[in-house]
């Protein structure tokens, strides 16, 4: 036997009593929580924005709630509604997970909601944006901790016309949350005096080019064009809005997907200057925010994006929200799970990133307040400055637990 | 009035930018009776190399000379190596083709989903325009001179791939190929070397709309598959095989995609395939294509 052969067998029965102890300690209490996510499909980079905030803030925690020892279980909702249902069944009946969340698309969102309403197991979306998710089908088994479309683009829109803005035109793919954007932000706009002059929707993923529908914006002579678009349409249609020279006479506004960072490079420079809304940007000072950041740097090397934030509320909540819980309970999980929710929404997170945030009991909802950021180059490239801060707005009505 | 001026421009430069696409395919029908699915592959490659190319260097110009050069090479090694044996074999229909090739196509973009998002963490990217084709022009309206540059540089590989075609003896061989192959081949003529040109020729342009579109549009995982259903809209429009049928049908399908979103944004989703659905029932073979073959 050579020294290495002998010095490696050492290490492995080292290795063979660490693992004996780890399961040791594995006796202890131990809570499950999935994080049901679309780690394929078009959100695969969201996904993974939310995973590496979750094990930052299980990390913050020891890996332990309330002397639970947290074990995560991942699965793939692969933008799916089927996919999601089939794996949140499967981590509520064969996994046992308390509480289950982190979920992207707004239809896998509202799909899940029933499944953790029927089975009596709490999911907190992470990233869907749906009205009728905390509306329609809000449950005392789940909460969100995004935002809604309405609140947050009725805030938007109520905000610009009160800046004086008279006409816009808004633009924006033709589905479901494209049409739930308009409606918002039209909600909030007129409300305040605008008027939106036109509203140009184009054919969902299978638009190619936007020159016409940017001329027609163009005819109608309103202020701005108030967008959403996310991805490669986001990043197609801010170039060719700058291409058509459009941007100091007609300028772009949106919320944050339009000018989602990890879209910059590929705009290549054409988003400078552009004006949205977000519910987290790294340019707050707050000290909560900077402790994010410099916590995110250390465990991944680079700041942290929306997403990430958007992530590290999610899980925070969750794992928060178990451990009051779990306090409530005598230092044991309850029975009824629908406690999981109650604790989380009694929660006061003055900490988080995105300013303090709370929800509202009626529908399980997250509140906290919005920020106008603006886009800017500097010797260090382009990143975001603060604006505004402004109120959230209003949920749609609907919700009846 | 300048409205429609500007939309006119703006048709033309979507229909050049799917010309660029078609010309191949339809080349390739045409001349080899393969439906070439993994088209929109090699327009991927084109975009992605591309990108490549212009991080290393910087120079637009550059990357549009050398990107197309990787899906030239590897079309040639696919025909040469892969189709024209199957079809050797026997493996020649239509459907054994377009199976294969579209398989081709899902293992190509699951390929450069491996190395560009899970390995590079990249989702998103884009060739910056270069200097002089970033701005805008003013006739009237600020108009992107970079979609005049897509413009001309469609009309120039139209005029291009006809002159080859039609007035060489390069393409003499080619046309004669496709009507008798072993006369040609008698001829001392090798087909196959012939065959495995015209497809990388074919690739290559669809490598340079690749870099083309990657400055206009973006780059990401789903371009191929997008650009693949209005190609196919030209390829029955124009005819199977037909250049001038190709140039006509993307006229037609560019056109009919940007009026209708100008005009009638309610079409705008299904107007394309309402023409398809019309042409298939009216004249299946295509404006220019032969009628079917009599055996």
């Amino acid at each position: 036997m050579t020294l290495t052969r002998k010095i490696s067998s050492l290490l492995a029965g080292i290795g063979m009593l660490a693992a004996a102890s780890g399961s040791a300690v594995a006796q202890d209490k131990t809570v499950k929580v999935g994080l049901l996510t679309d780690y394929s499909g078009v959100f695969a980079q969201l996904a993974k924005d939310i995973e590496d905030a979750w094990m930052l803030a299980l990390e913050q925690r020891g890996g332990k709630v309330a002397g639970y020892t947290v074990e995560i279980i991942k699965e793939d909702s692969e933008n799916n509604p089927q996919a999601g249902v089939q794996k949140a069944n499967k981590l509520i009946k064969s996994d046992n997970v308390a509480i289950f969340g982190g979920t992207i698309s707004s239809g896998v969102g509202i799909a899940l909601a029933g499944v953790a309403d029927k089975e009596k197991t709490p999911f907190v979306a992470g990233f869907a944006i749906a009205d009728a998710l905390t509306g329609k089908f809000c449950s005392p088994y789940v909460a969100r901790t995004s935002f809604s479309a309405n609140a947050l683009q009725a805030a938007t829109g109520a905000y610009w016309a009160k800046k004086g803005v008279k006409t816009a035109v808004f633009m924006g793919p033709d589905y479901a949350a494209g049409q739930a954007m308009l409606a918002g932000f039209k909600n909030g706009f007129e409300a305040a005096g605008g008027k939106v002059v036109e509203e140009i929707l184009t054919p969902f993923t299978k638009t190619k080019d936007w020159g016409p529908s940017l001329l027609k914006a163009q005819q109608t002579g309103a202020e701005i064009i108030y967008t959403f678009y996310a991805g490669a349409e986001a990043v197609q249609f801010v170039k060719q809005h700058a291409a058509f020279g459009m941007k100091d006479s007609m300028p772009l506004r949106g919320a944050m997907w339009i000018y989602d960072e990890s879209l910059w490079d590929a705009m290549g420079g054409a988003q400078i200057g552009g004006i949205h809304v977000t519910n987290y940007t790294n340019a707050l000072e707050t000290p909560a925010a900077k402790a994010f950041q410099d916590a995110f740097k250390a465990k991944y090397g680079r700041l942290p994006v929306a997403s990430n934030a958007m992530g590290y509320t999610n899980a925070v909540a969750i794992f928060d929200g178990l451990a009051k819980a779990i306090e409530d309970n005598g230092g044991n999980l309850p029975e009824d799970k629908a406690k999981i929710i109650s604790a989380l929404a009694s929660l006061k997170l003055d900490n988080d990133p995105r300013g303090p945030v709370s929800f509202n009991s009626s529908n399980n909802a997250i509140q906290q307040e919005l920020y106008m950021v603006q886009i800017v180059d500097g010797p260090n490239g382009p990143h975001q400055e603060l604006i505004d801060t402004l109120p959230y707005g209003e949920d749609l009505p609907g919700c009846k637990m | 009035m300048t409205f429609f001026l500007f939309n006119l421009l703006n048709g033309l430069q979507l229909s050049m930018l799917i010309f660029l696409m078609a010309i191949g395919l339809t080349v390739i029908f045409g001349l080899m009776d393969i439906l070439n699915l993994a088209h929109g592959a090699f327009y991927m490659i084109g975009a992605y190399f591309g990108y490549v190319v212009f991080q290393a260097t910087g120079s637009f110009w550059i990357s549009l000379a050398i990107a197309p050069l990787l899906p030239l090479v590897l079309g040639f090694l696919l025909q040469y190596f892969v189709l024209q044996p199957l079809i050797d074999r026997g493996r020649s229909a239509h459907l054994d083709m377009a199976l294969l090739t579209f398989g081709l196509l899902f293992f190509v973009i699951g390929l450069i989903d491996f190395i560009f998002f899970e390995t590079l963490g990249l989702t998103f990217m884009s060739i910056d325009k270069p200097a002089g084709l970033d701005s805008y022009i003013n006739i009237g309206t600020f108009y992107p001179s970079y979609r005049l540059f897509i413009i001309a540089v469609g009309f120039a590989v139209a005029l291009l791939v006809w002159v080859v075609l039609e007035r060489t003896v390069i393409g003499a061989v080619v046309r004669a190929g496709v009507d008798d192959r072993e006369m040609v081949r008698a001829m001392g003529v090798n087909v196959y070397f012939v065959f495995a040109a015209v497809f990388a020729l074919g690739c290559g342009l669809a490598g340079l709309a690749g870099v083309v579109a990657g400055a206009e549009l973006s780059i990401d995982i789903n371009m191929g598959v997008q650009i693949l259903i209005p190609t196919l809209v030209v390829v029955v429009l124009g005819g199977l095989g037909s250049v001038k049928g190709c140039f006509y049908g993307a006229m037609i399908v560019g056109m009919t995609e940007t009026l209708s979103q100008a005009y009638v944004p309610a079409l705008a989703l299904f107007a394309t395939y309402m023409l398809l659905a019309a042409m298939l029932v009216f004249r299946p073979q295509g404006f220019f294509g032969r009628a079917p073959k009599t055996v």
